[in-house]
């Protein structure tokens, strides 16, 4: 088997309201959408998901005792544009991979498109990148896993 | 593919992601893989062995050898995993731009 390039994953959504709106949600307004009882690494023991809205600002998420769980660090902040972000939901020490967020204005609104690259970064973690979420977001990450398995259907 | 273990407990070990690592620049024989690793030459073929009941090795015969590469399989699951948890965290977020809306709709 030949060694090959990762490719990125890419999702989009468009949204009833301008760019400006979209970004200030997405970052600001982060803990009010983020569905952290699936999508996190506490699951139902988060209180809150913050996004220090900076460059160079933590993407967080924090426990019901208090405890921080770092997900990414802010490497681009464009306003009402872009947001880059090294993404790492893990407590262990591993690459980060890139999460880009692009706001783009349309007829109906604004596109938001979600790239995800840098698999390459976690060398053959690419391939258990799967293992990555359930070790960092579970002990972190046990009710999304589930989900996604198809265990657990909310 | 034929699957017999999950591949998030095959990859719990850190032994055998550092032997997936090994294998990321192409198909490799068991003593070649050891060859660069702490563990035993039996220990290898024992993780591998794990892995590839995972769907995360495959394994093919190339003379008198027996070569071990990573599965692209285990790398489209793993594409669908994590294209599955953005689709729920943008579905979330649309979600909340379009309450917003309503709320500032009928403020006006």
């Amino acid at each position: 088997m030949v060694t090959r390039e990762i490719a990125p994953v890419v999702r989009n959504v468009d949204v009833p309201c301008s760019p400006e709106e979209a970004f200030r949600i997405f970052t600001e307004q982060v803990g009010s959408w983020w569905p952290a009882v699936t999508h996190s690494g506490g699951g139902d023991k988060v209180v809150s998901v913050t996004m220090d809205c900076r460059l160079g600002g933590r993407v967080f998420e924090t426990l019901t005792d208090g405890t921080q769980m770092d997900w990414a660090i802010i490497t681009s902040w464009e306003p009402p544009h872009r947001l880059t972000m090294d993404w790492n939901p893990s407590v262990e020490p591993r690459p980060y991979t890139q999460v880009e967020v692009i706001f783009e204005s349309t007829s109906g609104g604004t596109r938001v498109e979600l790239i995800h690259t840098g698999w390459e970064h976690l060398g053959a973690d690419a391939e258990s990148v799967r293992n990555s979420y359930n070790e960092g977001w579970v002990p972190v990450l046990g009710d999304f896993v589930a989900l996604v398995t198809g265990e657990v259907r909310k | 593919m034929e699957t017999y273990l999950d591949p998030f407990d095959a990859l719990g070990d850190p032994t055998r992601r550092t032997i997936l690592e090994l294998l990321r620049s192409g198909p490799r024989p068991v003593g070649a893989i050891a060859a660069q690793m702490t563990v035993s030459r039996p220990a290898v073929s024992q993780h591998l062995r794990v892995l590839k009941d995972a769907g995360l090795v495959t394994d093919r015969a190339e003379g008198n050898r027996r070569l071990y590469g990573v599965s692209s399989q285990g790398l489209e699951a793993a594409r669908s995993y994590i294209e599955s948890f953005w689709d729920g965290v943008l579905a979330e977020f649309k979600q909340a731009v379009v309450a917003q809306q309503k709320e500032e709709d009928d403020g006006d």
